[in-house]
């Protein structure tokens, strides 16, 4: 079949590739002008329609609506600062867990596809199932964490505007050398949301001593 | 006539033990308390007095076996059988890099008096002896002096 009998081959055709000729073909009845308003208009409406769906998965209500968050690290984070506070301010899951810049966003919601994953595997289920994982999942975060030099933290939490003259002793000290040494929020403020996990492999001085020689 | 007097005379019974009760009413009113003392309903209680901790300069030890006091918060620290949040600081491991008072060696003995590789269970939970300081004076007066031995004032 020649090129010119293709073009003027007008037989119906079906499904698929009917749609396909029709993106295919130029626009006899319609002005450009119109297509463009139209395409504009319904780039918007898609877009924002988007946007409110990725949206709506970063709040709370929707993170906890599975009982292995709702039940495990929920609970425990109602009991901290980051939840309840003097002022009101507070962060809440998607803050800490979820880029704010559009880029990583699109990452870590196609990569929380896992969790569908492990959801419908089961694999942490249970509070054991789940304390026996916490290790493991507490560890991703803190790594991811130092990966971006606590991105998400530092959406908060500044060093160019922490007023060290309001800060204890300590904690001043400790933060200009943390700034100084380019230490990064996590490697320091682990557990300040959720309760840590066993830290015995992670630093032994953590954890009760045995008989020297049994560890 | 007579008939009047006699409902008087019947009625004074009941009449004496009315005067009496009211009576009694008014002397001990003023002094019935509830279990939350003598406040209007309408009043709320005040809070009690919550001593702030005081951040900073250590407090001097009383006398010599006194465990420390912690001159920081330590409220949400976690100490369970997975993480102790003092040992973060106070470890030997990490106490150098926080320039924070290592725990005393005297923790790592267990109860046989054998010395441990780290803080014995039997001291690893630290609010059992240490808490925050606070300027809270004695809640009854008493005549304790501390040791002059201990404070350089």
């Amino acid at each position: 079949m020649s090129k010119d009998q293709r073009d003027k081959d007008t037989t119906p055709k079906r499904g698929p590739r009917r749609w396909w000729a029709a993106l295919r073909r130029p626009s006899a009845r319609y002005s450009l002008g119109g297509l463009l308003a139209v395409g504009l208009v319904a780039g918007i409406v898609l877009w924002g329609g988007f946007h409110t769906v990725v949206e709506a998965t970063n709040t709370e209500a929707f993170c906890v609506s599975c009982h292995e968050m709702g039940d495990n690290v929920y609970p425990e984070y109602k009991q901290t600062g980051h939840y309840a506070n003097r002022t009101g301010v507070r962060a809440t899951c998607s803050d800490c867990h979820v880029p704010d810049a559009w880029g990583p966003k699109m990452v870590r919601k196609i990569v929380a596809s896992r969790e569908l994953w492990h959801k419908a595997l089961g694999s942490i289920d249970t509070p054991e199932k789940f304390e026996a994982k916490r290790l493991e999942l507490a560890q991703r975060v803190w790594d991811t964490m130092e990966r971006t030099d606590s991105r998400e933290c530092r959406n908060c939490h500044d060093f160019e505007y922490m007023d060290y003259m309001d800060q204890t002793d300590r904690a001043l000290r400790r933060h200009q050398q943390a700034e100084e040494q380019g230490e990064t929020c996590i490697s320091c403020h682990k557990g300040i949301a959720h309760k840590l996990p066993d830290m015995s492999e992670v630093d032994p001085s953590l954890a009760p001593g045995g008989l020297e020689g049994e560890g | 006539m007579n008939r009047t007097r006699m409902n008087v005379r019947a009625c004074w019974p009941g009449l004496l033990l009315v005067i009496v009760s009211l009576m009694a009413s008014l002397a001990w009113g003023e002094e019935m308390e509830s279990l939350r003392g003598a406040k209007p309903l309408d009043a709320g209680d005040l809070p009690p007095q919550v001593h702030r901790i005081e951040e900073g300069e250590r407090y001097a030890r009383n006398y010599v076996q006194q465990p420390p006091l912690v001159p920081h918060e330590v409220e949400r620290y976690q100490i369970d059988t997975r993480a102790n949040r003092c040992l973060s600081c106070h470890s030997w491991a990490n106490h150098r890099r926080e320039l924070a008072p290592k725990v005393s060696r005297t923790h790592f003995q267990d109860r046989d008096g054998n010395d441990q590789s780290n803080i014995s269970s039997r001291y690893y939970f630290c609010n059992q002896c240490h808490v925050p300081q606070a300027d809270a004076k004695p809640l009854i007066d008493n005549l304790f002096q501390p040791l002059q031995t201990l404070r350089a004032e």
